[in-house]
């Protein structure tokens, strides 16, 4: 478990927070721009101190005012994926995994985790040389290549286009479980919440607002439908009277027919993260539909 | 935008699947149906204030109703302002001080011959109905 509780001070901005993180669980700090969120992380991480409060990491004191202590962000076990990649631009994809690696079975662990993200054949490829995608997942290799007790990612796919990052984000969770690691990420992104994290810590202003599951935090109780799928808004087609939004969640597309008036009143553009409700008894099922399809 | 009502619970009755919730809205009987795990979940009890949402296609226009009906809610209002689109139209009704809208075909606009002014039910079945605590 690791626990947070600190408070920083810089301009008019306070951060003032305190929240625990689940263990070996995938936490995402989530929150609007100017929230607080990397500077917490990077509190965590060591690489930004706070004016007072305790970070504890099982057991383990990372930061603590009152007694003066503030482990080095290395000394911390922690592995760190940035949303540019850091990787080193003049090592190979095989160099920049095992950087930092070590001990004689160095060469076949970086086989095997380039395998674990299918860039076999890309091990004497320099960062250059690939997309977004193949750097990200060289990134997070290298990240927990070290067995790290906490993986950081600071808005890890942000750089990424939106069919890359969809891609990634299962990949991402497949990797990060089969490392069994206690995860916290960075995220503004719902439908990436709803993707990677089984906690959420919002942030609001400098404060913790809310902490919980996605579908404790998101979904459910204000509305009386008992369908709920979060997507995001890919297109929209408005008439006087009407408009088709169509919304994409996971690989999956709906288009939803909606009162055009609705579009100005939540100011709904393309990109945004929304929450298609529907009443369960609106809905028409099929066990098997065409060639084989259920839907 | 969907129609939405204010409204407070005066009664819940809660079958094995289902839950009715009874509401008022302006001295006006309103009935929804919905699951009863979603009545469980948004911790619904009479006196909650209440938000009641219609999307404006799943509201029906009656003009001279009489005779019977499954709907359980029916709400009389003026006729405000007609918007017409290339197939549909929206209706804008008002009843007691709220305004509300059904989208209908233009092919009913014309038969029913609905114009500004005109006295109208505007009727939904309990099972078309949302709830919202919030929104």
């Amino acid at each position: 478990m690791l626990n947070i509780c600190v408070k920083k001070t810089w301009n008019e901005f306070r951060l003032d927070v305190s929240f625990e993180i689940p263990h070996k669980k995938i936490t995402a700090l989530f929150g609007p721009s100017g929230s607080g969120k990397t500077t917490a992380l990077r509190i965590i991480s060591g690489l930004e101190m706070a004016d007072d409060g305790i970070v504890t990491c099982e057991e383990e004191i990372w930061f603590h005012k009152m007694k003066r202590i503030n482990m080095p962000p290395q000394q911390r076990s922690i592995g760190f994926l940035f949303q540019d990649y850091a990787l080193f631009p003049h090592m190979t994809v095989e160099r920049n995994v095992a950087y930092g690696i070590k001990g004689k079975e160095r060469l076949q662990e970086v086989k095997e985790l380039i395998l674990l993200v299918g860039l076999s054949g890309y091990e004497q490829y320099y960062p250059s040389q690939l997309s977004g995608g193949q750097k990200q997942r060289i990134a997070l290799i290298r990240a927990l290549a070290r067995k790290p007790h906490l993986l950081l990612l600071d808005e890890p796919l942000s750089a990424l286009d939106m069919e890359a990052r969809l891609r990634l984000q299962e990949d991402l969770k497949q990797i990060i479980q089969q490392f069994h690691i206690t995860t916290v990420f960075v995220t503004h992104d719902i439908t990436e919440v709803y993707k990677l994290a089984d906690y959420v810590v919002v942030l609001d202003a400098g404060n913790v607002v809310k902490q919980g599951t996605p579908e404790e935090i998101f979904m459910g109780k204000r509305l009386s439908t008992r369908i709920q799928i979060v997507g995001k808004v890919v297109d929209i087609e408005s008439d006087s009277i009407m408009a088709a939004v169509t919304v994409m969640h996971e690989d999956q597309y709906f288009k939803t027919l909606i009162d055009s008036e609705e579009i100005q009143r939540l100011n709904l553009t393309v990109g945004d993260d929304v929450v298609v409700g529907a009443k369960a008894s609106d809905v028409i099922l099929f066990k098997e539909y065409g060639s084989g399809i259920r839907s | 935008m969907a129609n939405r009502l204010c409204g407070t619970i005066v009664n819940i009755t809660q079958g094995q699947i289902h839950a009715h919730i009874q509401i008022v809205w302006k001295d006006t009987p309103l009935s929804i149906i919905i699951t009863r795990a979603s009545c469980e979940d948004m911790h619904l009890s009479a006196g909650d204030t209440i938000f009641v949402i219609a999307k404006g296609t799943d509201i029906l226009l009656a003009k001279s109703f009489s005779g019977m009906l499954s709907a359980r809610n029916r709400v009389k209002g003026v006729i405000k302002q007609i918007i017409q689109g290339d197939i549909l139209s929206k209706i804008f009704v008002e009843s007691h001080g709220d305004m509300l809208h059904a989208i209908i075909t233009n092919t009913s606009l014309h038969e029913m011959n609905l114009q500004e002014g005109d006295e109208v039910t505007a009727i939904v079945k309990s099972t078309e109905l949302i709830l919202s605590k919030e929104i």
